[in-house]
């Protein structure tokens, strides 16, 4: 199990925050406030799990950055994803979010597979007249025997906060 | 006899009484549908159609405000004075307090208005013989209730109560016996000083969460409150918000089920009621805040389970008014 930490580092015009271990009571955001900054890229691949408690502190925190901070969210797994299409409002609004994990099942195989799904290749959001595209999450192959695997999640809610 | 309790009010804030258009629109709903199910099934009894209502559908969760009794075998308690107590004290009128030979206790956890405005409504303070004793951590509980009793926001002056009104300053984490029932106030996180209740009787626990904001959320930041949630049997805890209005609601001191939950999975807790129901929430917001919770709390179980941590047993349900439940 990781330690809960934040890694902060400084990219052009902002900051990469790459979370690690649970999102819980015990992980600090109060060091945060009030950084400046204009891009800001949450690396979400190393969140082991998460709870109301620790998302609560994080979204308190999304919530004072300036409106103009472009905000970004990386790498998503599973339990960020599930806790997004949950607690209603966790994405803050005009967040994006560019990569996320899939998971499948390739029933050849008998194994299960996580796909990092990225945005502009295999998905794009519901934006304004443009409806949610996941076409082309439907359809991946299995990495090691190539059969078309199953998405091994119901669609309608695991891609929910994909939509407006 | 165990440790029994009793919800006479468990909305937050102010009452939230039914309009004859909401319970006009709720009889509709109940009717056409049982219309449309003895379509279906002829025989269908109107009260075997009812009991398979969802609950809130039926009867909703009330619109009192904060009023729980306590029960033992040898003693009752009252925590908070919302417009509930009324009903309880009709209640109580039928015993000895209705022939002015009967006392109560009653603790406050705090003086904001929904937890004091039923007092003068309380039938028994106004029988010359009965003995009322009021508890509170703060300083100011005499100031605060003789102040109720005041012209013009009300017709009877304290000195004209019949009832003896007895005060008891009550100290921080420090345990008060009641025969069998001991009671020990831990502090909440609220705007005003609020005092949450630990009550023990015959090795069953009782944690009064109500208001709070649930600031403090780790175990260091709950340091000598944090006994108030460890391994209690049943907890009544603020729920008056949906979680996304908990985090826009900073400061206003009420809390989610979701930190409830966490809070319960964390500290043992084996039972948790969901209180303090939003006056402005509908049954219909109110049961959605609760279906979002139970999606919440699977994908919690589902990762304890998938990390090798014990699946969680904790029981728990947004409460409803005249629920009554043994601890």
């Amino acid at each position: 199990m990781t330690d809960n930490q934040i890694e902060l580092i400084h990219i052009k015009n902002g900051f990469r925050f790459i979370i690690r271990g649970r999102v819980d009571e015990s992980l600090s955001f109060s060091s945060l406030y009030n950084l400046g900054g204009q891009y800001y890229e949450l690396d979400l691949a190393e969140v082991e799990g998460a709870n109301s408690m620790g998302l609560k502190s994080w979204l308190l925190w999304l919530k004072s950055l300036d409106a103009a901070v472009a905000l970004r969210f990386l790498n998503c797994p599973r339990v960020i994803v599930e806790q997004l299409n949950t607690l209603k409002g966790l994405l803050p609004l005009g967040a994006i979010v560019d990569s996320f994990e899939v998971p499948f099942r390739c029933e050849v195989c008998q194994q299960e597979h996580v796909h990092l799904a990225k945005r502009g290749v295999d998905f794009l959001e519901e934006q304004g007249d443009r409806p949610l595209d996941v076409e082309n999450l439907l359809k991946k192959d299995c990495p090691k025997c190539h059969s078309p695997m199953d998405l091994d999640t119901i669609p309608q809610k695991y891609f929910l906060f994909l939509k407006k | 006899m165990g440790l029994y309790l009793k919800l006479w009010g468990v909305r937050g804030s102010l009452p939230a009484p039914y309009t004859p258009e909401y319970l006009d629109s709720k009889v509709s709903h109940l009717l056409t549908g049982y219309a449309e199910q003895l379509k279906y099934r002829p025989k269908l009894s109107a009260k075997e159609y009812l009991d398979g209502v969802p609950s809130f559908k039926r009867w909703g969760y009330g619109g009192h405000t904060a009023c729980v009794e306590i029960q033992s075998s040898k003693r009752r308690l009252i925590i908070d004075c919302g417009s509930g107590i009324r009903g309880l004290g009709d209640s109580l009128c039928l015993g000895d307090l209705g022939m002015g030979r009967g006392e109560v206790h009653i603790l406050f956890t705090h003086f904001h208005w929904d937890h004091l405005m039923g007092l003068p409504f309380f039938a028994p303070i106004f029988i010359p013989g009965n003995k009322i004793h009021l508890y509170a951590v703060q300083e100011d509980l005499e100031e605060n209730i003789r102040a109720l009793f005041v012209k013009p926001r009300f017709p009877v002056s304290f000195s004209q109560l019949g009832a003896e009104i007895i005060f008891h300053k009550l100290e921080p984490r420090r345990t008060i016996e009641f025969d069998d029932i001991n009671v020990t106030p831990y502090m909440l996180d609220h705007p005003d000083p609020c005092w949450g209740y630990k009550v023990e009787c015959n090795g069953r626990t009782y944690a009064h969460c109500v208001d709070t904001e649930c600031t403090r959320m780790s175990r260091e930041e709950l340091g000598p409150d944090l006994e108030l949630y460890n391994n209690v049997d049943l907890m009544l805890f603020d729920a008056q918000y949906s979680f996304l209005e908990a985090t826009e609601r900073i400061n206003w001191g009420h809390s989610s089920a979701t930190l409830g939950i966490d809070l319960a999975i964390r500290e043992g807790v084996k039972r948790v009621l969901f209180v303090h129901h939003d006056p402005a929430a509908s049954d219909e917001k109110i049961d959605s805040i609760e279906a979002q919770s139970r999606e919440y709390f699977g994908i919690v179980c589902r990762h304890m389970g998938e990390n090798g941590q014990r699946d969680s047993k904790i029981a728990w349900e947004f409460a409803r008014e005249g629920l009554v439940i043994e601890v």
